[in-house]
């Protein structure tokens, strides 16, 4: 696991993740679980007014109605995805976007009995979609009722994409460190409804709870320097959704893929930088010119 | 070339590689047929020689529970991601799409400036006996392989496009094709069948490694990987599967070994090649002379690649 040692503009790196240091579960679970300074109320105000100061802006320029956009963090990594005048695909239950809330609920299972294996906890999820240890609440279009209609064959896929998720997951982090960890919670969201209307929608692996928690963000492939950056878009929601008192002292990306981790520290620069990008995401739904965001400052 | 790399040549076998020296084919049923009926069980490589093994003896060949593993050189991940590093810088300084260096169809790594597959025939048939394996390493054999695998596909990202192929083909190429994999995923339901969850099994891994800042990006897959992480001693053991025209998958095993030991650290203790029509498979204990032939195959074709690129301005 390696941390870049080139600062990126807004980004300030975290604790360092020792490419090194075996087993690598260890590394990660310290930088998770290591505590720091947490941005203060003084700071997630100043990226709030950034923030509504570039949407009321966008609203006065934007010469079409202006729908509500939903901005995830995958918006901030691949500008254009989603949004009104980008590339546009149905979302569908797949084996592969099934897998992180099979996996997600298979954990929770883990956690509840350390002797399950993942393979294990899976079957049991996939064997009974809707009951208790499920992956979520049934109904019209949910993950466990699509589960539930699938032939075998297609629940024998989408359980070994599950596992596959799962057991990365699973032996990444030291879990009897990791003090009261939420594994999967419910998506976070923001939402502004004057001028140009956003829903600004937060997730997170896990979360630390707490002053100085953390999130741990599973992501697919490999970083590139804005997915780094997109990092700090759920701890943004976390800031603007509950005014500064709950905001994690710093989110680790790690991508299994590659074996990647990356910690980036949550102080007022990654909150107001993060605040910009948000900005820049409307803008270009809306057409409008973006900023280019100046040298480096962090 | 880092100094923690012991300087061997790649194409002379390491004294320590098993897979080089003693290379095994093995597969889990016993066949009259010997080392080349499919199904057959065969000891391969330098000595050439020939053994037989029992039903159901795979899963334990490639673990090798009771086997001393080797301890983990710290070092040598960095080493290697270095070497790497060294080699590509060229392809940095020229511009065009990112480079894709991948296992091909034939055995032989490929590289690519994009990062789709194309779905030939010999790739479809491949695609349906890849997800029949995967089913049977799950949850247990398909009840009708084709029409199962189809189903199977129907959920993955992949899907569309094969039902389309297998749509579009003429009435007996399609029943010829759901006849050759009947027949070949006999041979891979009666070899395999989900390993214990104590060794955290999993299938359909994908690994990658992007070199020179994401300019190129090294890509494989496991088709079944089993080991939990390493704790200073190597821990992983990865199947890699193709189709019966590979005549040699040594590159891609290599290169599946290279990814694993870049993105953990850890090398795995054995990698394996599965050949689906033939229902055989090759093992290869990692060793830092296979490792050193993966980063000379990749290096070697992204050279090739660049000098291909320049030489076309």
């Amino acid at each position: 696991m390696t941390v870049p040692t080139a600062p990126l503009p807004g980004v300030r790196p975290g604790p360092t993740v020792s490419p090194v240091v075996l087993p690598r579960a260890q590394a990660l679970t310290d930088v998770l679980v290591a505590g720091g300074p947490v941005a203060g109320a003084a700071a997630v105000a100043s990226a709030r007014r950034l923030l509504e100061h570039g949407l009321a802006e966008a609203a006065t320029h934007a010469v079409d109605p202006v729908p509500c956009l939903r901005i995830r963090a995958f918006d901030l990594v691949r500008p254009g995805a989603g949004l009104p005048d980008g590339p546009r695909t149905p979302f569908r239950w797949t084996a592969r976007t099934a897998r992180r809330r099979v996996g997600l609920a298979a954990i929770r299972s883990c956690l509840v009995d350390p002797g399950l294996a993942p393979a294990d906890a899976v079957a049991r999820v996939v064997a009974d979609p809707g009951g208790p240890a499920g992956p979520g609440p049934r109904g019209p279009g949910s993950c466990a009722d699509w589960l539930a209609s699938l032939s075998p064959p297609a629940r024998a896929v989408v359980q070994a994409s599950a596992t596959a998720w799962a057991t990365a997951v699973w032996t990444a982090l030291e879990w009897g460190r990791v003090p009261a960890p939420l594994v999967g919670a419910p998506d976070r969201w923001w939402d502004r409804r004057d001028g140009v209307r956003v829903a600004l929608q937060g997730r997170a692996d896990v979360r630390v709870p707490g002053p100085g928690g953390a999130h741990l963000v599973v992501l697919d492939g490999y970083p590139s320097s804005a997915s780094r950056r997109a990092l700090a878009f759920g701890a943004l929601v976390d800031a603007l959704r509950s005014e500064g008192t709950d905001v994690p002292a710093r989110v680790v990306g790690w991508w299994p893929d590659c074996g990647k981790a990356w910690a980036s520290s949550i102080d007022g620069t990654a909150l107001r930088t993060c605040a910009e990008d948000v900005v820049g995401v409307v803008r270009r739904a809306l057409r409008l010119p973006v900023r280019t965001r100046p040298a480096a400052s962090s | 070339m880092p100094p923690s790399l012991p300087l061997l040549d790649p194409t002379r076998p390491a004294k320590t590689s098993v897979a080089v020296s003693d290379g095994r084919t093995v597969a889990g049923r016993a066949a009259p047929g010997g080392a080349g009926a499919p199904g057959g069980v065969a000891t391969a490589g330098a000595a050439g020689g020939v053994a037989t093994e029992l039903t159901g003896t795979l899963l334990g060949r490639l673990r090798s529970p009771g086997s001393v593993r080797p301890p983990v050189d710290h070092s040598l991940a960095g080493g290697l991601r270095a070497w790497l590093e060294d080699g590509v810088v060229a392809v940095a300084a020229h511009g065009g799409p990112a480079l894709v260096v991948r296992p091909g169809q034939d055995g032989g790594l490929t590289a690519t400036a994009d990062e789709a597959t194309r779905l030939s025939g010999r790739a479809l048939r491949t695609t349906l006996l890849r997800t029949v394996f995967r089913i049977t390493v799950t949850s247990g054999p398909p009840r009708a392989a084709f029409e199962d695998a189809l189903a199977a596909l129907a959920v993955d990202e992949e899907g569309d496009a094969v039902a389309e192929a297998v749509r579009r083909l003429p009435r007996h190429r399609r029943a010829q094709l759901r006849e050759l994999v009947r027949h070949a995923a006999s041979g891979i339901t009666a070899q395999w069948g989900p390993p214990p969850a104590s060794w955290l099994p999993r299938t359909g891994e994908r690994l990658a490694a992007p070199l020179a800042g994401g300019r190129v990006v090294l890509r494989s897959d496991a088709d079944l990987a089993m080991g939990g992480p390493s704790a200073g001693r190597a821990s992983v053991c990865a199947v890699r599967a193709h189709g019966g025209a590979v005549r040699d998958d040594g590159p891609n095993r290599r290169l599946l070994a290279l990814l694993e030991t870049l993105r953990s650290g850890a090398a795995p203790f054995r990698v394996a090649s599965y050949d689906l029509d033939r229902a055989r498979l090759t093992v290869e204990d990692v060793t830092d002379g296979l490792l050193s032939a993966a980063v000379h195959d990749v290096l070697a074709l992204v050279d090739a690649h660049t000098r291909v690129r320049a030489g076309g301005r």
